[in-house]
């Protein structure tokens, strides 16, 4: 129970930093934004990577002998780090374009409201493979199992709350007029930001005007699922950095307790 | 000395709770709640106004002009509207109407000649047969004087080219709101300058209100309104009455023709004394007495007609001028009532609009005056 109630007061600090990233991001400029991404990059990383240890140790504790050299050599280092370092920068720009372009308040209530969701559930899965996994892994797959269950809830929360929004009327324009006139509205004091925003208005004015072309034989229903589908697979991106920076803040936190150790058992 | 160490634990246990519970309403009332944010980043008094991408910053006062010169433009715009359909379509009208009263004598010349005549007198014969239900000669006379023109294509026309002119009208309203709000902007505020305002306008909806949202739509709104109906579809209703003033004309012919039954007994009485001049021709009698009495029934009718034409025919064509002039004016009217009823709409849209636009700022000025 406490245990519980640490860990959330740990993680509320998460949604906190994009609270108020969502009001003052445009006023950012490009070195500032450059840091931002950079330092949830970094921040992200500690939870990829450790996740990406364990996946290796599981694997090793599989596949090696216990007193193997190439233990050593394979179980996940700075070149590993490296790897989640450049797989966190795009996520964490996402994730900051994301809030700073949020015009309503379901996104950042979702996370806000998230972080007992995700404490609870890692602690249900932790206690429903106690019987199952081994010691040493345990934390970090009960974590990786909140984690796939927290997206698909996110997610959901998030697609029924977008059938209540209402969205610009573009019916009436071309895809081009759409596109520009969404990326038009787009302002923010950092040049690197703005271009980032421009290009995901265009993406949000090209789903959304795929979506509004309701007259029959004006347009595939293929190519309208496919826009509806590219929101849905940017929502996904969103909130699944948003959930590795709260898994990231859980391993940094408990680091001692979930590494799996540097040698096999 | 457990007991004691459990009751702080619950005591942790609690404070943690309520922490978590606080903290997670502060940050939903931060996500939802815009004001704490708007006086925490307000790093002066000044508004932004931004339209079509460009972003100015004016003192609250200066933004009141803006307010002040849109209401304006506003009312000045719709007036000139008013006042420029008004005159377009008693443009419009008089051509129309000086086209049907060209044809007028025309008609007094078909009415007053043997197969006009002739022809009223077949139509009326099938009027009380049955055949026809209408008053069969002021329909010809219509006819005639419309000059197969359908007056409801002719008022949608005219109705087509002063919507257009409104439409146009709206566009350079917003064009001269548009200038005098970039240059109050340019004299009193600094564009894309540094600092957070307090309050931010965007305009871009009030420029679609100001331009009537675009031409089709102004158009829509036009031929939609609950007046439309009373243009267009007033014009056959309106000529049906010119018929019925037309039909009471008609009936009252003394004025304008002779009575039928006594120019009936004039034709009767000639065509008798052309007859009895055949008694001398024998067997061929019969033929004689109807081809001289035929020939004398129709020069008196001529003559007849003739006579009456000279007496009547400024009165019939005055009589037509008269409805044509009322039909105008009822049709000017409908058509002004129409465009009256859609540019006060419009007005009334850009009201609303200016005001819903700067209405946050009453708050700003508020603070400021205090």
């Amino acid at each position: 129970m406490r245990s519980a109630l640490n860990d959330m007061l740990w993680l509320l600090p998460v949604p906190l930093v994009l609270v108020v990233l969502s009001r003052v991001g445009v006023l950012l400029t490009d070195g500032a934004f450059v840091g931002v991404v950079l330092g949830l990059a970094l921040f992200m990383t500690a939870g990829i990577w450790l996740r990406s240890v364990v996946r290796r140790r599981i694997f090793l504790a599989g596949a090696l002998r216990a007193d193997s050299p190439w233990y050593r050599h394979l179980r996940g280092g700075a070149l590993m780090a490296l790897v989640a370092l450049a797989g966190a920068i795009p996520l964490a720009a996402i994730l900051v374009v994301a809030t700073v372009r949020v015009d309503g308040p379901h996104l950042l209530l979702g996370m806000v409201l998230n972080v007992p969701v995700l404490v609870l559930l890692r602690g249900f899965w932790s206690r429903r493979i106690a019987g199952h996994a081994v010691p040493r892994f345990r934390p970090m797959l009960a974590l990786r199992l909140a984690l796939a269950v927290n997206l698909g809830l996110l997610l959901l929360a998030l697609a029924a709350a977008a059938l209540f929004r209402t969205y610009p009327e573009l019916s009436g324009l071309t895809l081009v007029d759409a596109v520009l006139s969404e990326a038009g509205r787009q302002q923010a004091a950092s040049g690197l930001l703005q271009g980032l925003m421009q290009l995901a208005a265009a993406k949000d004015a090209m789903a959304w005007w795929l979506g509004q072309q309701v007259l029959p034989g004006v347009i595939e229903p293929g190519l309208q699922v496919a826009g509806w589908m590219v929101l849905v697979a940017t929502d996904g991106l969103v909130v699944w950095s948003y959930l590795l920076i709260c898994a990231s803040v859980l391993t940094l936190v408990h680091w001692r307790a979930w590494h799996p150790g540097s040698h096999p058992e | 000395m457990n007991s004691h160490a459990q009751t702080r634990s619950i005591g942790g246990n609690m404070a943690r709770a309520l922490g978590v519970v606080l903290a997670l309403a502060l940050l939903t009332v931060l996500v939802i709640d815009q004001r704490p944010w708007d006086r925490l980043f307000a790093s002066d008094s000044r508004v932004g106004v931004v339209i079509q991408g460009q972003r100015f910053l004016l003192a609250a006062e200066d933004a009141g002009i803006v307010e002040q010169r849109a209401v304006r433009q506003a009312d000045r715009g719709a007036a000139e509207a008013g006042d420029a359909a008004g005159r377009l379509v008693a443009a419009e009208l008089d051509v129309l109407f000086e086209r049907l009263s060209a044809r007028v004598p025309a008609y007094a010349d078909w009415y007053f000649s043997l197969r006009g005549e002739y022809t009223r007198l077949w139509l009326l014969i099938l009027r009380w047969g049955g055949l026809l239900t209408a008053d069969p000669v002021v329909y010809k006379g219509m006819e005639l004087v419309f000059g197969g023109e359908e007056l409801a294509g002719q008022v949608s026309a005219i109705e087509g080219r002063v919507e257009g002119l409104l439409a146009a009208r709206a566009r350079e309203l917003r064009t001269a709101w548009l200038e005098e709000l970039l240059m109050v902007a340019g004299e009193q505020g600094v564009e894309d300058a540094p600092g957070t305002p307090s309050t931010v306008v965007v305009l871009d909806d009030l420029a679609r209100e100001f331009a009537g949202h675009g031409s089709s739509e102004f158009l829509t709104r036009l031929s939609a309104s609950s007046a439309g109906a009373a243009s267009v579809g007033a014009a056959a209703p309106l000529a049906a009455r010119l018929a019925l003033r037309s039909s009471a004309a008609a009936a009252g012919g003394g004025s304008v023709a002779l009575k039928g039954a006594g120019r009936g007994a004039a034709r009767a009485g000639g065509a008798g004394a052309g007859a009895l001049g055949c008694a001398a021709a024998g067997p061929a009698a019969w033929a004689c007495a109807l081809a001289v009495g035929g020939a004398a029934w129709l020069a008196t009718d001529w003559a007849l007609l003739s006579a009456d034409e000279w007496r009547n025919r400024d009165a019939l064509i005055a009589d037509w001028e008269k409805r044509l002039a009322l039909l105008r004016a009822d049709l000017e009217q409908s058509l002004l009532e129409h465009y009256g009823q859609a540019i006060e709409a419009w007005h009334e849209g850009m009201r609303v609009e200016v005001e819903r636009t700067f209405s946050p700022l009453d708050s700003v000025r508020g603070a400021s005056a205090r």
